[in-house]
């Protein structure tokens, strides 16, 4: 199985399969996202299905007594439906997943390629209209994987039996954190990826970066480097992808807002922010980041209190010790800077 | 002449350069509203450089939320003005030091909007708190100035006293007598429910009147335009040529009108509106849809150019509502009535 796993990912990495060209060329639209940040996204969703990582995962594996499991996938990235067919791979029991839309045609695809490496079958829809269908599935399992909305999850909680294992991923965010000894151009460079891979629709993405003062490159630097330098020349070869209703104006009173509390730098798809003071963002917009300083880690630690609990992943550069701190006092995982999207996560 | 003679003048009696006026008022706040003064600065749209009153960097309505944006200092206002949400959301606020543009504003659009002649009093039954009441409400404000200039001894606040409501209009329906209803959509709503609890319908006299206000969109509670006016028809017996539509807001001095049977709204001239395309920042061609962007020029001791979070479709002489722009934060006087 893991070689047919492995197989799968090499395929989907090369340019000339079929499969992939066909996604790229009518899926990328589902995520809203171009065509050129979808190839990379593939990219780097695949590269994760390495022999010593997948392996770990199946040793991991802690589900290994269940029978008949459910996984509801999200679809605000193609990572989420990756990585939820991996773990259907792992998981080796009959099973079902949801998928977010009866017309997603990157999870059609990939399940043609299991086929093709003749990996177990899965029943897989979306029950739009039947969902009565749908809840005895979930009725009969002893296994629930979720992913998506708080409010949806509370949902599906009616219907699972209390015997039943329910492993829930809810609202999530991230953010992103370079420490003094960080804040300079490598580590920058680094951070482009994170904010305009998946055009910062994942859960993954960072939505605001925290820079310490007292580097080289003071946090107000840090926001104008990025934005009038680095930023652009990447930003022009992945575009970003269409917006959902309401986006666009809530950019543009956002980048208001920002005009008022500190700085603005934008793009004809990107928007770069810097204030002292400002709240945790209620939304997570595509292409729109805002910089903010922090004077030691203790600080940042209480900025971060509100928004722990849903904190699920914090991209950092700087000296162990400062993360192994918020290691210690966060729940979310710690990731390099550049590599925050570059996690799999499963189990 | 003081900038606010001017803007009274031009209120009044449409005299003056309405561009030339703007820029005036522009260049007044930009030097009074320090706040507003760096982020013109920001921009590069300061009062040297602009010579049309559209190219006035427009402020967001989420601003208001964080800032005091006011010409004069803000603890010596006599009123503030504050947007309608929950306890924990912040309040945009509106500085009022002095409410002589603000009531001439009303007294040139109030009764003309509602096709009524300024002349005769009349009975007005007001479906909200007083003024008194909710100090912080332009709207009740509003209210209460239509009642003290054009009402007559029988008009009233009711707030949500529907049975006194019930006896005054049954009263006046009795003896003839035409009303004039103001209230926001919920707060009609509610007072159906009343209604409907009591089996009560209502027959109001001819010639009378409705205004409604303040959204259609509630935390708990939507209602559509067309069931709303249905009901307008059903439990008061008023058909829709009687019933008119107002749109302001607490960022604004001046407010908007609709006429009967239309869902086309009104600016005065001393507050003309652009919709602009939010993703492109322009102003959007008649028949497309955008964000709704103001230049009051009442709002001279606060700021003039208002970007709002609400969407319509541009008109030839107006602009019709199509809702909230998605994600905005809910607001407007019909909240407080859910």
């Amino acid at each position: 199985m893991i070689d047919s796993l492995i197989k799968i990912a090499t395929d989907w990495q090369s340019p000339n399969y079929a499969l992939r060209r066909q996604a790229i060329e009518e899926g990328a639209v589902e995520f809203r996202l171009s065509q050129e940040n979808f190839t990379l996204a593939l990219d780097w969703i695949f590269s994760l299905w390495t022999e010593e990582r997948i392996s770990a995962a199946l040793a991991k594996n802690p589900f290994k007594k269940s029978k008949y499991a459910v996984q509801i996938l999200a679809g605000n990235t193609p990572a989420i439906i990756a990585q939820g067919f991996l773990q259907s791979a792992l998981l080796h029991i009959p099973q079902c997943i949801k998928v977010p839309c009866e017309q997603s045609i990157f999870a059609k695809l990939l399940q043609q390629s299991f086929k093709e490496k003749a990996l177990p079958p899965f029943e897989m829809n979306a029950w739009q209209d039947n969902l009565s269908e749908f809840y005895t599935k979930l009725a009969q399992a002893d296994l629930v994987i979720a992913y998506g909305q708080d409010e949806t999850l509370d949902t599906l909680k009616k219907y699972i039996s209390s015997h039943t294992t329910f492993i829930c991923h809810g609202h999530a965010e991230s953010a992103a954190i370079l420490f003094k000894e960080s804040a300079n151009r490598t580590y920058l460079e680094k951070l482009k990826y994170d904010m305009l891979s998946y055009d910062q629709r994942g859960c993954l993405s960072p939505r605001m970066v925290f820079v310490e003062k007292g580097g080289e490159l003071s946090p107000e630097m840090c926001a104008k480097i990025f934005a009038e330098e680095i930023l652009p020349p990447l930003a022009q070869q992945l575009p970003r992808g269409g917006l959902f209703d309401g986006e666009a104006a809530l950019i543009l009173h956002q980048r208001n807002v920002y005009g008022f509390r500190g700085q603005v730098y934008s793009g004809p798809d990107w928007t770069v922010c810097y204030a002292e003071k400002q709240p945790w963002p209620s939304h997570a917009l595509p292409r729109f980041i805002p910089f903010m300083p922090f004077t030691h880690s203790e600080e940042l630690i209480e900025i971060l209190d509100p928004v722990k609990n849903h904190l699920i992943s914090l991209g950092c550069a700087g000296q162990k010790e400062k993360m192994d701190l918020f290691q210690k006092n966060f729940t979310a995982r710690i990731s390099p800077i550049g590599e925050m999207q570059r996690q799999l996560l499963i189990f | 002449m003081s900038l606010n003679q001017k803007v009274l003048d031009y209120i009044l009696n449409q005299t003056g350069d309405f561009n030339q006026l703007a820029l005036e008022t522009f260049a007044h706040q930009y030097q009074q509203c320090k706040p507003y003064q760096e982020y013109c600065r920001k921009l590069n749209q300061t009062p040297e450089n602009i010579d049309a009153w559209q190219e006035i960097p427009p402020v967001s309505t989420e601003v208001f939320r964080e800032f005091d944006l006011c010409t004069l200092p803000p603890e010596t206002a006599r009123y503030v003005f504050q947007t309608s949400g929950t306890s924990q959301e912040k309040k945009g606020k509106h500085y009022y030091h002095d409410m002589t543009l603000y009531d001439a504003s009303i007294q040139a659009s109030f009764m003309q909007g509602m096709g009524l002649s300024s002349k005769d009093r009349a009975t007005f039954r007001i479906l909200t708190p007083s003024f008194s009441e909710v100090p912080t409400s332009s709207l009740f404000y509003m209210f209460q100035k239509v009642l003290e200039w054009y009402g007559n001894t029988s008009s009233q606040f009711y707030s949500q006293d529907y049975a006194g409501l019930t006896k005054h209009l049954l009263n006046d329906t009795q003896k003839s007598h035409p009303v004039i209803l103001l209230g926001t959509a919920f707060s009609f709503v509610n007072f159906f429910d009343y209604l409907n609890d009591k089996n009560i319908a209502l027959k109001l006299p001819k010639e009378s009147k409705l205004l409604e206000t303040g959204g259609l969109k509630g935390r708990t509670r939507h209602v559509s335009r067309e069931a709303l006016y249905q009901l307008f028809n059903t439990q008061l017996g008023l058909e829709s040529e009687h019933c008119f539509s107002e749109y302001g807001m607490t960022e604004l001095s001046s407010q908007c009108y609709g006429k009967p049977n239309s869902h086309v709204f009104f600016s005065p001239p001393w507050m003309p509106v652009r919709i602009i395309h939010p993703e492109k920042d322009h102003e959007v061609a008649i028949g497309e849809t955008g964000l709704v962007q103001f230049f009051d020029l009442a709002n001279t001791t606060a700021l003039s150019a208002i970007l709002t979070s609400d969407l319509a479709i541009k008109h030839p002489q107006g602009f019709e509502l199509v809702g909230r722009s998605p994600h905005a934060i809910l607001r407007g006087c019909s909240t407080v009535f859910e």
